[in-house]
């Protein structure tokens, strides 16, 4: 044995220990203590004797070494003597165990200190010396090394090892790290590995050395553990170092590893802890267990399971030894188990095992490149991709399955839910025209939403009902789609997912279909595209970056205005939805203190309303210069109102509204109180986002204020995806700041989550269950189906109702009632949309009005100016039985109506009252000319006392009437007869102005026609509008092709 | 960046909204008069027209039983609208024949009044509705003007009564009053004035019990038609009938006509809008208005729940006020009762169900009436005064008065020629603690002039007698008040005895509290 001169440190910090234990180390004047090296050797293989000449090779200058022999089956002392011939050799008639085997040193020990070690690692030659010297310097109890690969020492086994609250240990350095020097400073440890192990021999008897009740495994942690009960130092010096070869347990215990591991554990934790400690940890650790078995049985890994609590019942047998352990320790106890928690890790340590693992493979693959890891991180990518698979399969079944009846059976006409023409040709010729029928005609530019679903309709064949489908029921999926996707800058499939699956949960569509809200769903579908498009034009992180490049940065905010004027062509108000979202945003990231970006949040903003002003031209400008009512765009305020509690839950109907409907908020809260970094900003700004939106849609459906802000479904649209994208951020911050936290209530955060989400996903699976979401099995298609047999385009329809029931557009009548006028026809889209009322038809609204006030029982003969044959009160939002929201109209209002002396009551389903005007006037009819423009223009009371026929029967479009004539007056009543000519044998007749709205013309008996022609200036400007649509498109996907 | 501020604001806004949607939650709304639950009211001022049905009617081609129907133009300017009649007849079986309608114009002057005859209407229509047994008559006025009010008045050998006409068709009507004896004929006027059918239920309430005779049940009213039931053709006598007239589909107008005709029993005529509007609180402003009369007041439970009514008669002498103690009453289900206060040999209110209270006055106290129902079962309230034969006749009922009015109109009845009109005016404070200052106004040649005002303290009233009124062919009386009040005319005169109440304006009407009584 080389002797090298040993140098001690005496140090001052030494401490008073237990009775009988620790005592300072005799190391006066250059006298070294003695060490006895304790091995257990049970059939060691051939690397033995490496393992025995690294001990002769030690250069410290006092060692005894004493081999123990539990038992071999082959002979172990002629090998130790051939190589240690001085040692000791203890040979035990059995193998109890490691544990028991060492403590056999209790009675050998002759040393100060002494190390035990297996036999199979190869002890550095200074690796003694170096033990000693740290334990001196640090008056330390126990002192491990680092611990290198046997077979490639520049690779890290262990540098001692940390332990959770249940005992679960994890290295401090990872498997098979490189050893570059990064673990080389002595640190304090919970446990050092078994194999190289030197304590002070005091110490060890006061433990009463390891728990024999541990075979192997967990029997370092346990001495360890009570080791800093005494209050003795536990450390690693890394510079001492030794080869492992990490075999001998297996050879102890074989294949029953895990099973000794799990046992062991518990045995230290039920001993080890104090009375408080063990009351509030062993719960935890059952919790643990139960959860861990949880995921077991997932994973199908039975056999855990077993072991799991097969561990607990093993501890249940010995609780006796248990207790014995616990009063042995006690007596002994020089620190309370709050500090010796503080020598653990918080948290859970399977949990931090997964998360580090996660984390590392991806840092392992960024900093090295490793083949492994990367070929790991493909697996991993698979794996996800797999997993999108399977959740984005659930969420189309999901919405198939909820959807079937609205697909296979019938989408009623209820609501906004329009019908559309049997082919796309009505819309395209209503795109073609400039005149507007609704009210009393009006000439106005169209609607390239005719254009759009009109190219649509022919794109599908002609298949109409595919279409109506595609753009009610198809909006979910679009919706979900721009979710997916306007997460994907996180680049986490996770966060994704989550936010797929919470947007897609999210009541808001289907209380949309509910409720026949269908700007409710468009904003719901437009919703994540719009924030993709604003968060990357204003280079929000991880969105863009500042640096990008301005013609980029233009071109999101021209898609950005192209989403909002296609969303706007349903609903208007999608602007202020992107006002909820934007001030949201600006809220939330001063909130957190983050202004960056603001600036240009707001321009992008700015310009994108702007560029979408400038593609819905010419309606916008006249919102903007007052010509259009509020009240046509947001309807009136009140209605019924949802409870502020609903509105937290997103809920406007049925769907949300149980207790399942916070679990919504669960996710996204958790973001605010874990996440770090720009997750933090995002969940922050989404939270701002949907308590704006939730505000704003209180205030709306308030009848307190006089704030009308349309459906309400459009205005938590916003909060539906601020809390997805929040809910998103949660699963990013479990994933990556988790970890960040002391443990405290978010270790709990996993369950939480889990079960926030279930729930979540279990409230959208209930309302599938109908499989039409709760919409009406039928509409009104048939009720008012009967209008289009009556001449449809020589009569119109008062509709009075509230906006949430009535089957088309309409205008505030009174603050809570809506009304609009259109041809007597079944509702459909061409109606769409309605624009301001034109003044004959406020003419209109008043005579109705004053008819209600009590001013006349001839509501008939008063509304027959106007061509209207027939008045219908909505009441509900589908004929009765169907119907699934109800809003009953004032008493009042019905009496005063069924008062009235001209109108008849036509025999329907409840649900919607329909009362035929018998004083009506076709709104296209022949009069005697000479009393028809006679001078003065006859009253009302004078023309309804002449005979009248309809006139010009022969309808091709609502613009094209033609036939005989049997008197020679032509009355027509619109609003603005500018533009229509009456021509009769080749020769134009001219108008003459008569009564209220109506216009007449002399006309010879015989065949004439009624023809509107276009406006050519609003023609010009509808052809220029679609130009500059094609215009913005073109450009955009060109960009997106050049710039990917 | 930081967490706390985020999360601080967050829950600072949501407890922000969740304060005010608490504050917002705590608003009551605010009760407000429905003025359709009053068959007669006059329109509004800022509405532009007024309809008025008047379905009782009968005219003979002597006209000595006529239909007259006094249209009262109380604005500046003329007005023009028309009047549609609505003729029909009894065929051999005493069903109801129905006639084309008739419409004819008026015009009235500027604060004038018209009375038109359906005598004359009717005599240039259908032969057949010439006969000697006359024709059924109702009467439609239709103005596009606001300022109008019509009433209407039966004449006849028997007497003249008047009443306003109704501003109101409804789905349900209630007689409390009603009288099916020999020599009496009790007629049940139903008008349908709108382009739907109506079908109607009519059912009566005696002592033994509510009765629906078939051929009154499920009763076709054609649309546009008059239609006529003859209620002492169908039920068995009676003395007190109560009536209910439901509709199945649509809404009618009903109205009560009774010629009393018997040489032994009270001798006149009386005609009455029902209720459609069932009430807890009903007013009589006018209560022992024709000394030696007879007087009771019918209460009639139509519902189906029991009613807790108390009777009280308000002494207008302040020094025996309390004197009289209230009358309780305990009606059932479908049930009427009858206070009597006064009574005469040939008063038509024999009854199992009676409480003679006649000894709870002492002749020559002059009072008002209040009834109310306690236990929010509302009820519907008539008064029956007949004068003996002995002392002359007159028969008259009255429904009783549930909303005040700040100004209300009555139409006085066409008085005879040369004829000084005698009666009172009663209008009655019902507050229980406001004040209301009255004022009456009269039409002369230069606009109405003022002819009394009093302050009215709470639950108080004021008679005036028609002469100190200095009425002279004056149409109409307008009682203007600072809190609503309740008005009621009782006429005595050649013609009979007539008692009418206000018509109010829509707008002004008002419910009072429900009263305690002490």
């Amino acid at each position: 044995m080389d002797k090298v001169p040993l140098t001690l440190v005496e140090s001052d910090d030494s401490e008073e220990l237990g009775e009988g234990a620790m005592k300072r180390p005799e190391t006066t004047g250059g006298a070294v203590p003695r060490v006895t090296i304790a091995m257990v050797a049970h059939n060691p293989g051939a690397w033995f004797d490496e393992a025995l000449t690294s001990i002769r090779t030690q250069d410290y200058p006092a060692i005894d070494v004493v081999v123990i022999d539990p038992a071999s089956d082959i002979a172990v002392a002629p090998r130790v003597h051939k190589v240690l011939p001085e040692a000791t050799i203890v040979p035990l008639v059995t193998n109890q165990g490691f544990a028991k085997t060492a403590n056999t040193m209790l009675e050998h020990s002759s040393g100060r200190y002494l190390l035990i070690c297996h036999d199979d690692v190869a002890l550095a030659p200074d690796c003694v010396r170096r033990l000693v010297e740290e334990a001196v310097r640090s008056n330390a109890g126990v002192v491990g090394p680092k611990l290198l690969d046997w077979n490639d020492p520049n690779r890290i086994l262990h540098v001692g090892f940390t332990a959770d609250k249940t005992g679960a240990v994890s290295d401090i350095a990872e498997p098979g790290e490189f050893d570059q020097e990064q673990h080389d400073a002595v640190r304090d440890v919970f446990a050092v590995p078994g194999a190289v192990t030197l304590l002070r021999s005091d110490l060890f008897t006061a433990l009463g050395g390891f728990d024999e009740a541990m075979i192997a495994h967990g029997e370092d942690l346990d001495l360890c553990w009570r080791a800093h009960a005494l209050g003795a130092r536990v450390l690693i010096n890394p510079a001492a170092t030794a080869r492992h070869r990490e075999d001998l347990s297996s050879r102890v215990v074989g294949h029953q590893r895990d099973r000794f591991a799990q046992r062991h554990r518990i045995r230290s934790l039920l001993s080890n802890y104090g009375l408080w400690h063990t009351l509030r940890v062993v719960p935890q650790a059952l919790a643990v267990t139960f959860v861990s078995a949880i995921i077991a049985l997932l994973q199908g890994r039975i056999g855990d399971i077993a072991t799991m609590f097969g561990a607990w019942l093993w501890n249940l047998k010995s609780v006796g030894s248990i207790f014995k352990r616990r009063r042995q320790l006690s007596k002994t106890r020089q620190i309370d188990d709050g500090e010796v928690r503080a020598l653990q890790q918080p948290g859970f340590e399977g949990v931090s095992a997964w998360r580090r693992s996660r984390a590392d493979r991806r840092e392992s693959i960024a900093t090295t490149g490793s083949v492994v890891a990367a070929v790991s991180a493909a697996r991993e990518r698979r794996r996800w991709i797999q997993v999108s698979v399977l959740v984005w399969i659930g969420v189309a079944a999901v919405l198939l399955f909820g959807s079937r009846g609205l697909i296979f059976d019938s989408l009623p006409i209820v609501n906004e839910f329009a019908g559309f023409p049997d082919s796309p040709r009505p819309l395209l010729t209503e795109w073609g025209t400039t005149w507007r029928s609704t009210g009393l005609g009006s000439e106005a530019p169209s609607s390239p939403l005719h254009f759009l679903l009109g190219f649509a309709g022919i794109a599908l064949f002609g298949q109409m009902g595919l279409l109506r489908l595609l753009v009610t029921v198809g909006l979910v999926l679009v919706g979900t789609i721009g979710m997916y996707r306007c997460l994907a800058p996180f680049r986490s499939p996770q966060a994704q997912l989550v936010g797929l699956v919470l947007y897609a949960a999210a009541p808001v569509p289907y209380n949309s279909f509910y409720a026949g809200s269908w700007s409710g769903l468009a904003v719901y579908a437009a919703m994540p595209w719009i924030a993709r498009r604003l968060a990357t034009a204003a280079s929000l992180a991880p969105f863009g970056d500042e640096e990008q490049r301005l013609t980029r940065r233009f071109g999101d905010v021209a898609l950005l205005g192209l989403v909002l004027a296609i969303t706007a062509l349903i609903e208007p108000l999608v602007a202020v939805a992107l006002a909820i979202l934007v001030v949201g945003w600006v809220l939330g990231a001063l909130a957190t203190s983050w202004p960056s970006g603001l600036g240009r949040l707001l321009a992008s903003a700015l310009m994108g309303v702007v560029i979408a002003a400038l593609l819905s031209l010419p309606g916008s400008l006249a919102l903007v210069r007052g010509d259009l009512a509020w009240s046509s765009i947001a309807g009136v305020s009140g209605g019924e109102d949802p409870t502020l509690f609903e509105l937290m839950r997103l809920a406007t109907g049925p769907h949300g509204r149980g207790a399942f409907g916070w679990a919504l908020a669960v996710l996204p809260a958790l973001a605010l109180v874990l996440a770090f970094g720009h997750r933090l900003i995002w969940a922050a700004r989404s939270w701002f986002a949907a308590v704006l939106a939730v505000a704003a849609a209180w205030a709306a459906t308030s009848n307190g204020f006089d704030l009308a802000l349309g459906d309400p479904e459009v205005l938590l649209a916003p909060a539906a995806f601020s809390l997805a994208f929040a809910g998103a951020m949660g699963a990013l911050a479990f994933t990556n700041d988790l970890r960040r936290h002391r443990f405290g209530w978010r270790q709990f955060v996993p369950f939480v989550a889990l079960g926030a989400l279930t729930l979540t996903t279990l409230g959208g699976l209930a309302g599938s269950v109908d499989g039409r979401w709760q919409m009406p099995t039928a509409g009104y298609e048939s009720v008012f189906g009967f209008f289009d047999d009556k001449a449809p385009a020589h009569s119109r329809i008062l509709w009075l109702g509230d906006r949430d029931v009535l089957p088309v557009d309409g205008w505030d009548f009174d603050g809570s009632l809506s009304w609009s006028i259109t041809q007597a026809r079944r509702p459909t889209v061409v109606d769409l949309p309605f624009g301001n009322p034109d003044p004959a038809a406020r003419e209109v609204r008043e005579t109705v009005a004053d008819t209600l006030a009590g001013a006349s029982s001839r509501l008939g003969q008063r509304l027959a100016p106007a061509g209207i044959r027939y008045v219908v009160v909505v009441e509900a939002n589908a004929p009765r039985p169907f119907g699934t929201v109800e809003r009953p109209v004032d008493d009042a209002v019905l009496r005063r109506l069924s008062e009235q002396l001209d109108l008849v009551r036509v025999e329907v389903r409840g649900g919607a009252t329909i009362l035929e005007n018998r004083a009506y006037v076709p709104m296209v009819a022949s009069f005697p000319a000479d009393i028809l423009l006679s001078e003065p223009p006859p009253t009302l009371r004078q023309l309804l006392g002449v005979p009248f026929t309809l006139a010009l029967p022969e309808v091709r479009s609502l613009r094209d009437y033609s036939g005989s004539l049997d008197q020679d007056g032509v009355w027509l009543a619109v609003n603005d007869p500018s533009n229509w000519q009456v021509s009769s044998g080749g020769e134009v007749l001219s108008p003459s102005p008569v009564l209220g709205p109506g216009v007449g013309y002399r006309a010879p008996l015989g065949s004439a026609r009624l023809e509107h022609r276009n406006d050519s200036r609003l023609m010009i400007a509808a052809i220029v509008q679609l130009g500059v649509w094609a215009v913005v498109v073109t450009v955009l996907v060109l960009g997106r092709r050049r710039n990917p | 960046m930081s967490r706390g501020p985020t999360i601080f604001l967050l829950v600072l806004v949501v407890a922000g909204l969740l304060f005010a949607d608490r504050v917002r939650s705590d608003a009551t709304p605010v009760d407000v008069a429905n003025p359709d639950s009053v068959a007669a009211t006059s329109q509004s001022n800022n509405a532009t027209g007024s309809t008025w049905y008047c379905p009782a009617g009968l005219t003979t081609p002597d006209a000595s039983t006529d239909h007259l129907v006094t249209i009262t133009n109380n604005t500046d300017r003329a007005l023009t609208g028309s009047l549609t009649a609505f003729p029909s007849l009894f065929d051999t079986l005493g069903e109801s024949v129905t006639f084309d309608r008739a419409v004819q114009t008026v015009s009235v002057e500027p604060q004038a009044q018209v009375t038109l005859s359906a005598s004359a209407i009717v005599a240039l229509l259908d032969p057949t509705l010439n006969g000697d047994t006359g024709a059924f008559v109702g009467a439609l006025v239709e103005f596009d003007a606001e300022g109008i009010e019509v009433a209407h008045t039966l004449v006849s050998p028997l007497g003249t009564d008047t009443g306003p006409c109704a501003t109101t068709a409804d789905s349900g009507w209630w007689f409390a009053s009603g009288t099916t004896t020999v020599g009496v004929r009790h007629l049940l006027f139903l008008l349908n004035p709108f382009p739907d059918d109506a079908v109607v239920d009519v059912t009566f309430v005696t002592d033994e019990g509510a009765r629906s005779p078939g051929s009154f049940a499920g009763r076709l009213l054609p649309a546009r038609t008059l239609t006529v039931l003859d209620v002492s053709a169908t039920v068995s006598i009676w003395e007190q009938v109560a009536a209910t007239v439901t509709t199945r589909s649509g809404r009618v107008v009903a109205e009560r006509v009774q010629f009393f005709a018997d040489d032994a029993g009270p001798y006149g005529v009386s005609m009455a809008l029902g209720a459609n509007d069932l009430g807890e609180q009903w007013f009589f402003p006018l209560g022992g208005a024709v000394s030696g009369a007879g007087e009771s007041y019918v209460i009639f439970n139509p519902g189906d729940d029991p009613a807790e009514v108390e009777f009280q008669a308000n002494l207008d002498s302040l020094d025996r006020a309390g004197d009289v103690a209230p009358v309780s009453l305990d009606i059932g289900p479908r049930e009427r009762w009858i206070v009597n206060l006064s009574t005469h040999e040939n008063h038509p209110v024999e009854s199992l169900a009676a409480v003679d209270a006649t000894d709870l006055l002492a002749p020559g106290d002059r009072f008002s009436v209040t009834v109310r129902s306690f236990n929010d079962v509302p009820i519907a309230v008539e008064r029956l005064t007949t004068i003996s034969p002995v002392i002359g006749a007159g028969v008259t009922t009255t429904l009783g008065i549930q909303q005040g009015s700040t100004d209300q109109l009555i139409a006085l009845p066409p008085a005879g020629s040369g004829e000084a009109r005698s009666g009172s005016l009663g209008i009655l404070n019902p507050s229980g603690d406001s004040i209301s200052r009255v004022q009456i106004f009269v039409p002369g040649e230069s606009g109405e002039t003022l002819r009394e005002e009093v302050e009215l303290a709470p639950r108080r009233r004021a008679v005036f007698p028609l002469d100190s009124l200095s009425l002279g062919q004056a149409g109409w009386i307008r009682i203007t008040s600072t809190v609503g009040t309740m008005a009621e005319l009782v006429t005595l005169e050649n013609a009979g005895l007539s008692s009418t109440v206000s018509v109010p304006v829509a707008e002004t009407l008002s419910v009072p509290d429900l009263l305690s009584f002490d």
